[in-house]
């Protein structure tokens, strides 16, 4: 067998060519995107923030109890993530790796008097548009507020299983790990914070 | 009778059952309770509620993107540890105190070294165990299970006054083809061959370049652990239509064409030539398109 003639020409250089499909990375595991920020790809990670970063900042607010701490300590949890990037061991077990170093920055954003001034200073929230504040909109914000008080009378302990299960959709496995209790310890805690959290806001 | 079953469905055990965490027995009785009393029906339909409130994500956060603030904040310097030196002596007892416990580890590792293998289930000669569970095992097999996950090219056509795009449909027989590699995962590979078999069983080069018959240049190397790494060349070849496969394939040694060629051919039909060679210690992705004048 012979090569066939050809002409080769070097024409594009590399940085002109858009490698990256953002389709292809949406369909990427969380594990996949780690390994592919790892290895140089920026979107990649890009792709990762913008997978998690919603049910991230919902989890924060719930667990530092105010709205306004939870962008920084989302960025902080996206910050140190990208930082550990060499150390990372693909596992299938993302979302607990995530959920663990969150918590580890509430930890750190409790002590921390600075974040909200720097939550305030880097992110301009959008103000809601009132021209569209229909009625459920009121309602549902509503009925959020009240979870979101009674949430404030748990103890951490309880607090932290309840929003991971329900706000961050974790697995009892995956709490499990980011708290390094037992299965079943989870679960005790979960049943008892939604008797608290109804009692709480039936007024009992 | 009645009045007991009540008293036993207590809101832990109403939330159990939301969650799917009840034996059937126990199911069945929280399913009459329910069937029976409004107050219990009105417990669960207030855990659920609690439930989807807590679900839904909080509306504010909706339009805010984190992605360009945390580029900023990675373009800046990492921040570094404040400056809370300790005191020298400070340090010495630190250091005593280390050497201490680690005296003290080492005088009951040579004590009771057959428990120590013991319990960690590992036998003398092993890798060592910390706290029961192997300090090297846990990414290195999903890793090497699947290096076409962790390793392969991207094929890209350039129409002649258009840009590169990702192969689609049918190719033209005047595109040019680009390339990039991902080589990751804990077994990366060092050299990279790309070549595509028409339906003539002719062999096209891309990496090396192979322009001049009578030498035989072999593989590219490549760079390990990265990503989407473009390849520099923009490459037109005299196409016959039809299909054509393009093999890349990934070695730990450097590959001849000839070697490669020869390969090709034991590999017999056309058919066979559109399925990885069968190379030890590579791994060929073939990915097959259509050629169109």
């Amino acid at each position: 067998m012979v090569a066939e003639q050809r002409s080769r020409l070097s024409l594009v250089r590399p940085e002109t060519v858009p490698l990256v499909d953002e389709d292809l990375l949406g369909s990427r595991t969380d594990d996949d995107l780690m390994l592919l920020a790892r290895g140089g790809l920026g979107e990649a990670f890009d792709a990762l923030i913008r997978r998690h970063q919603h049910t991230v900042l919902s989890v924060a607010a719930r667990l530092a109890g105010r709205n306004s701490l939870a962008p920084d300590l989302a960025q902080n949890t996206f910050l140190a993530i990208y930082r550990a990037l060499p150390k990372y061991q693909a596992r299938g077990k993302f979302s607990a790796y995530l959920y663990r170093v969150l918590l580890n920055q509430c930890r750190v954003g409790y002590r921390s008097a600075y974040v909200e001034h720097n939550a305030l200073n880097q992110f301009s929230l959008l103000p809601t548009d009132s021209s569209e504040a229909a009625e459920d909109i009121i309602l549902a914000r509503e009925r959020q507020r009240e979870v979101e008080s009674a949430l404030g009378c748990l103890s951490l302990k309880l607090r932290q299983v309840v929003v991971l299960r329900y706000s961050g959709g974790l697995t009892y496995d995956e709490i499990a790990e980011v708290l390094s209790v037992p299965v079943g310890t989870i679960k005790r805690r979960l049943f008892d914070a939604m008797a608290k959290l109804r009692a709480s806001m039936e007024g009992q | 009778m009645k009045h007991k079953s009540r008293a036993e469905i207590t809101t832990e055990m109403l939330t159990a059952y939301l969650e799917g965490e009840v034996t059937r027995s126990e199911a069945s009785k929280i399913e009459a309770e329910l069937h029976e009393s409004p107050g219990t029906r009105r417990r669960l339909t207030s855990l659920r509620n609690i439930r989807d409130a807590l679900n839904q994500s909080i509306p504010e956060f909706n339009d805010l993107d984190l992605v360009p603030s945390l580029r900023e904040a990675l373009a800046r310097p990492a921040p570094r540890a404040t400056s809370r030196r300790a005191e020298p002596g400070q340090v010495a007892r630190w250091w005593a105190a280390a050497g201490v416990i680690l005296a003290l580890g080492l005088s009951w590792v040579y004590r009771h070294p057959a428990k120590l293998f013991a319990e960690s289930g590992a036998s003398p000669g092993a890798a060592l165990a910390f706290g029961g569970e192997e300090f090297r095992t846990k990414s290195a097999n999903s890793l090497a299970a699947a290096p076409s996950r962790w390793a392969g090219v991207r094929v890209f056509r350039v129409t002649p006054n258009g840009k590169p795009e990702p192969l689609t449909g049918p190719v033209s027989t005047a595109d040019g083809f680009l390339f990039s590699y991902t080589n990751l995962g804990n077994k990366p590979f060092d050299y990279l061959v790309i070549f595509a078999v028409d339906v003539r069983k002719n062999v096209r080069w891309f990496y090396p370049a192979y322009e001049q018959p009578g030498t035989n240049p072999t593989s590219i190397p490549i760079k390990q652990g990265l990503a989407d790494v473009p390849l520099p060349d923009l490459i037109h070849q005299d196409w016959t239509p039809g299909p054509v496969a393009i093999h890349a394939l990934f070695s730990s040694r450097p590959l001849h064409v000839l070697e490669v060629e020869a390969r090709i051919e034991q590999a017999g039909s056309v058919q066979a030539t559109r399925e990885p060679l069968n190379v030890s210690d590579t791994l060929d992705q073939v990915t097959t398109i259509e050629l169109v004048p």
